[in-house]
């Protein structure tokens, strides 16, 4: 029984061919084979959130995806929203709001604000709760995520 | 130049944390790494007759196998009294009994699976109450020859009690008796998950020439390594402890967890680096949590409102293991009547073993547990006696002149409990009731308001000589590195001693860098990043390490301009004469030495040194327990306006306000934004986070599935949140900690406004929907 | 970690019918519940099946008096298809409640039918819109409907190797609601769920996380108040469930949220 396979996957614009053990998943594919470690494992069942990444435009939990189920698949992570060291007008309004204290989900809760900037430019309060209920904070008490993302929404970041 | 403090500046570590370029331990790895896994106790209270490891070592890929029969160690705290692996004896079910180190995580887990434990069953006991009664099932057989930290705490062996805190204050008999009313009750608090969203996680080398390198996710690296040091016998020399980013504590990364664990691994795998990342479940089941509360008051009042007598009994579930939660029982015997001044109080407050899950430190420590049986007596006694619970509040303070419980004098600098009380009332419009008209008109729409309060006082909870320093070297061009050893784990405080420390030396912020990666082999010493101390002490040691620093510079500067020291001045990185500013040397010219036109040199790279220990503090009397146990106390006040569906118990708030009296704020943006996370944090506990048992002490809550916290969705409809600044006198810029204190008592202020909505006292947390749909009905609707 | 596994992902129902005749293989959909299982070793397969590269298991399509969801359609593809909200709004908001926003992204209409986990969130709406299931096996496709689907706690009608191809749901006029009690308002089980339809002369109401299975309730409510039906529809729903206490909730109070849903929901759709 073969327990590899060769998968194609395009991460943060750049395409790899890669021979991954099937049992593995996109989290750990991610943070082992291409030691992009700034998505992290929370807990591992997709109920925090802190490994979110955007797999072909949505939002998904990367513990809950297999790397192989990624073939073909275009991921972009936290490393990759950052474009020649210019921060990404969301970064910029968590910096401003200070939208983390410990800093462990703000990787995964990013990414699933930017999968709602991506996909509603406009998202209502309730909406933009709704899209990052699934990303725990013990920090933050999410007010502060919350004004992040409304500044976005709402143009006052540059 | 403008101040730096009071303003709003973002964490200097803010790059980083948006980009995901922050590491955390589990993001580290090193060559010959080793992963480590831990076989747990399904049991809560057994004998452990057969650990057979055979299979597992023969497992290919396994490097180590552990089982506590070969780690004849204590590790703790306070009181040393907790096995690295559990030692002929399981006391509680996720105790590790045996680990392994293997070559990848996939083997360490399969040859966990391959170890066969045979048990013999125990009679447990669960209830803190039960457990102290002749009879119970003894946990801890040998507590008498456990080393412990003699005059503060008072185990009695032979018994389930950890740590007996007495204290007696006045004549509480004498009080009762002079009472117009007394009043008793019963209130309880199950244990709660700290749930950091970083794990615990931990690489250990225990190398063949007896050097331990740990790379921890600890709250307190010298405290790790002094504790290392005490359990395994190794010189502290020997040991370095490193803390890079730190995923959230909130006290359970305080003290020592799996550091020795790892490092043993480590040692039989023939020194290769060993990494353990607890999986959530053990975060749950196997790390410590916030110890369960009985807590009994009985009170006794005047006809006026004032509270004349008070007799408490606190029994702390502390869970399997007390080693660090000895100091819980502790500070809520020298805390634990609230912010009142009261004439007469008896207080015991017992930790008690039992087979649950073990407790720690928890932001709050303690007054999250005591402080919700205080402020809802307060408001039963209030309405006992027909008053406002306000007033009645009001009229028992402590204020300037007050003596707390343990002798402490209230200053008028000490803090004002009743300022932020008044201020939280006047955010949620306290006073007006509404009319027998609207409160129909609720209810006919399904849904009923009502409003509280609750008030809150904590002082950080530590040793009398706990103390603190801080290292600020000058770089070549005139920057700042300042070194310490308190931890950020998310909380802010290195930003903040970055404003104070360029507010102290007069200079631009963006050249002080406060160094990343706490490291004991480098970093001056501190005790532990815990207990709201940390801007306090931390700070008032960079104050000391910068003014060290203007000392040196001026000495060089008196030189080189030819004037005294005391006529020279300090202002935009310059040494300068004071009545001729233009006759000045910079900051750079004086970093590693002032050299003359002619090539002579003198001073040499500045280095500055500050210290800071605490003051005064004593140790507490064993029968009385009055001393001085507070370096400085931080006040707050809650007020929470709240909605009930009168049909399934649901409840919504609508608008909590909160302030607390914290002396100076050093950096609004931060202080508020910690603020707004501890109060969401004391509303998850509040309202539906506690660990639920079955009958064997099996812990059923133990993931996310069923331990639920508060989501972007269950937050409040509003927050507002406010300071009080009166200036603590020895307090960094008259600063004082407020870390901890956002979460205690906003449970109590929440039950306090169920009562108001509804008139049921509900004295047991978490009030789930299910609780407040059970006190509806008893309310008859 | 998951124990080391083979990945094999048909083209065709024949193809994931046949790789499911191998002993010790499952069926991979969205993966939200049997990744995290796998994890936890409740359960061990040595096989998994992925179907979602299945065209015929795909889409939701409207086709003259019926609607097909297919199986491995995202429960987001669900709840943000504008057909399915204008036609069955109980669908999207059932779907708009289960888990978080992440987890719907992955996770499948197929899925939460097939863990049959008596509190999955699709079960009560689908009971109601009296959805057949498709199945495919040995035999070729059969439809069942979907309250026969369910045989116990975690246990469907299907067998090993056979798979659900989707749901074909008859486009009828009705009205209808979803109401959920978890215990947090964000990501969470429910502890009872409730969907309700009306049609001309009969109430349907699906029960989920209060028995073994989903249950369907069939109550007559032709020619009687709204009052009565309240009554009647109460005693139907507890003639046929007797909820449990578990951690989540105890079982009177289950009871009791039945009671408030039941209400609600015929006095919103009579």
């Amino acid at each position: 029984m073969k327990k590899v396979k060769e998968i194609t996957v395009t991460v943060n614009g750049e395409k790899h061919t890669v021979n991954v053990k099937e049992n593995k998943t996109l989290l750990q594919f991610l943070r082992e084979d291409l030691a992009l470690t700034g998505t992290k494992e929370g807990c591992g069942a997709g109920e925090c959130g802190a490994c979110t990444v955007i797999m072909n435009g949505k939002a998904v939990n990367s513990c809950l995806v297999l790397a192989v189920e990624a073939d073909g698949a275009e991921i972009i992570t936290i490393e990759g929203i950052t474009k020649d060291g210019e921060l990404s007008k969301i970064q910029k309004a968590f910096i401003k709001h200070q939208a983390f204290q410990c800093g462990f989900c703000t990787p995964g809760m990013i990414m699933s604000a930017k999968a709602l900037l991506d996909r509603n430019p406009n998202p209502t309060e309730e909406e933009i709760k709704e899209a990052i209920a699934g990303n725990l904070c013990r920090c933050t008490g999410y007010f502060p995520v919350i004004d992040a993302i409304k500044d976005v929404v709402e143009g006052r970041i540059e | 130049m403008d101040t730096y403090i009071g303003k709003g500046i973002p964490r200097i570590e803010s790059f980083e944390k948006v980009t995901g370029i922050a590491k955390y331990v589990n993001d580290l790895s090193f060559p010959g790494m080793l992963y480590a896994k831990m076989k747990l106790s399904p049991h809560a209270h057994a004998k452990i007759k057969k650990i057979d490891v055979s299979k597992a070592k023969e497992l290919p890929g396994v490097k180590a196998v552990l089982t506590g029969q070969e780690l004849n160690y204590k590790q703790g705290l306070y009181l040393r009294d907790k096995d690295i692996l559990a030692q002929g004896k399981v006391r509680y079910q996720g105790e590790p009994v045996a680990a392994v180190a293997a070559v990848s995580e996939e083997i360490a887990e399969k040859a966990v699976s391959l170890i066969d434990v045979e048990y013999e069953l125990l009679s447990p006991v669960f209830d803190p109450v039960e457990a102290i009664k002749e009879g119970a099932p003894l946990i801890h057989e040998d507590l008498g020859s456990y080393q412990y930290m003699k005059g503060v705490f008072h185990p009695v062996p032979g018994t389930n009690i950890a740590n007996h805190h007495k204290l007696r204050k006045g004549d509480v008999e004498k009080g009762f008796k002079e009472s117009y009313k007394i009043i008793e009750n019963e209130f309880t608090m199950p244990q709660v998950a700290h749930v950091p969203m970083e794990t615990h996680a931990v690489i250990a080398e225990w190398l063949p020439n007896d050097k331990i390198k740990v790379c921890t996710s600890a709250q307190s690296p010298f405290a790790v390594r002094n504790l290392m040091s005490n359990t395994l016998g190794v010189p502290v020399a020997k040991i370095e402890v490193e803390v890079p980013y730190l995923g959230g504590g909130f006290g359970g990364k305080a003290g020592i967890h799996l550091e020795p664990l790892a490092a043993l691994l480590s040692k039989k795998a023939g020194g290769r680096p060993v990494k353990l990342v607890a999986k959530r479940e053990e975060e749950f089941n196997t790390l410590p949590c916030r110890q369960a509360l009985v807590a009994r008051i009985k009170t006794g009042v005047s006809k006026e409102g004032r509270i004349l007598a008070q007799e408490i009994t606190y029994y702390w579930d502390a869970g399997a293991y007390a080693d660090y939660g000895v100091n819980i029982g502790r500070a809520a015997g020298y805390s634990g009547a609230g912010p009142y001044d009261i004439k007469n109080v008896k207080l015991d407050s017992y930790t008690i073993y039992t087979n649950h899950v073990f407790g720690t430190a928890y932001r709050g420590f303690g007054h999250v547990e005591f402080m919700w049986a205080i402020e809802r007596q307060m408001d039963i006694i209030a309405h006992e006696l027909g008053m406002d619970p306000y007033e009645f509040r009001m009229k028992n303070l402590l204020k300037p002149g007050s003596i707390t419980i343990t002798g402490e004098k209230i200053r008028e600098n000490t803090g004002r409990v009743d300022k932020c009380l008044e201020s939280v009332a006047k955010e949620i419009v306290w006073g007006t009731k509404k009319t027998e008209e609207e409160r129909k008109a609720e209810i006919a729409q399904g849904k009923i308001t009502g409003k509280g309060l609750a008030v809150l006082h904590k002082a950080p909870a530590m040793p009398t000589f706990t103390s603190c320093s801080a290292v600020a070297k000058f770089n070549d061009d005139g920057t700042v590195n300042i070194i310490i050893a308190g931890t950020d784990m998310g909380q802010g405080t290195y930003t903040a001693l970055a404003q104070i420390a360029a507010e102290t030396l007069k200079m631009p912020i963006e050249k002080i860098n406060i160094v990343w990666d706490c490291d004991t082999k480098t970093n001056p010493y501190d005790w532990q990043t815990v207990a709201s101390r940390f801007l306090f002490m931390g700070g008032n040691a960079v104050i000391r390490a910068c003014d060290d620093m203007i000392d040196q510079m001026k000495e060089v500067a008196s030189a080189v301009l030819r004037a005294p020291k005391d006529e020279l001045e300090i202002g935009e990185e310059k040494v300068y004469i004071k009545h001729n500013p233009d006759e000045f040397v910079t900051y750079q010219q004086l970093a590693l030495g002032y050299v003359y036109p002619n090539g002579n040199a003198i001073g040499g790279p500045i280095i500055g040194r500050g210290k800071y220990i605490a003051q005064g503090l004593t140790n507490l009397d064993p029968e009385t327990g009055q001393g001085l146990p507070a370096i400085d106390w931080t006040y707050g006040a809650h007020g929470v306006e709240i909605e009930i569906d009168i049909k399934t118990g649901d409840l919504t708030i609508k608008k909590i306000a909160s302030v607390f009296d914290v002396g100076k704020v050093i950096n609004k943006l931060l202080t508020e934004g910690q603020v707004k996370g501890g109060v969401i944090q004391g509303i998850g506990t509040g309202l539906f986070e506690g660990y639920i048992y079955n009958k064997d002490g099996k812990l059923l809550n133990s993931s996310f599935t069923d331990y639920k916290i508060p989501t972007a969705k269950d937050i409040p409809d509003e927050i507002v949140v406010d300071f009080v600044e009166t200036p603590q006198l020895d307090g960094p810029f008259g600063a004082r900690g407020v870390a901890e204190h956002p979460m205690i008592s906003v449970n109590a202020a929440i039950a306090n406004a169920i009562y108001d909505a509804i008139g049921v006292n509900i004295n047991d947390q978490p009030l789930t929907s299910e609780r407040i749909w059970r006190a509806l009905k008893e309310a008859g609707f | 970690m998951i124990k080391p596994i083979e990945y094999v992902k048909p083209n065709s129902s024949e193809e994931a019918v046949q790789a499911l005749s191998e002993p010790g293989s499952k069926v991979l959909a969205g993966g939200t519940d049997l990744l995290v299982n796998m994890r936890n070793k409740v359960i061990a397969p040595e096989v998994l099946v992925d179907i979602k590269g299945i065209e015929e298991l795909k889409g939701i399509r409207f086709e003259n008096d019926k609607l097909f969801i297919g199986s491995t359609v995202t429960i987001n593809e669900l709840v943000e298809d504008k057909r399915i909200a204008q036609t069955y709004p109980i669908l999207k908001e059932a779907g708009s409640v289960l888990a978080s926003y992440q987890v719907r992204n992955r996770a499948t209409v197929g899925g939460n039918l097939c863990n049959a986990s008596p509190a999955a969130d699709m079960a009560p709406p689908l009971l109601v819109l009296q959805a057949k299931a498709v199945i495919y096996g040995n035999d070729g496709l059969k439809e069942v409907p979907l309250k026969d689907f369910f045989v116990g706690v975690k246990r469907t009608i299907l067998k090993q190797n056979e798979i659900l191809v989707g749901l074909n749901v008859p486009v009828k006029d009705g009205y209808g609601k979803y109401y959920k009690k978890s215990r947090i308002k964000g990501h969470d089980l429910s502890i009872v769920g409730v969907a309700g339809w009306r049609t001309d002369d009969y109430l349907y109401f699906g029960i989920g996380a209060c028995a073994v299975t989903p249950k369907l309730i069939e109550v007559d409510v032709k020619g009687i108040s709204k009052q009565e039906a309240v009554q009647l529809s109460k005693e139907k729903v507890f003639n046929e469930i007797d909820p449990i206490t578990d951690i989540r909730a105890t079982a009177e109070y289950r009871r009791a949220m039945l009671e408030v849903f039941i209400e609600r929901i015929v006095n919103e759709i009579m």
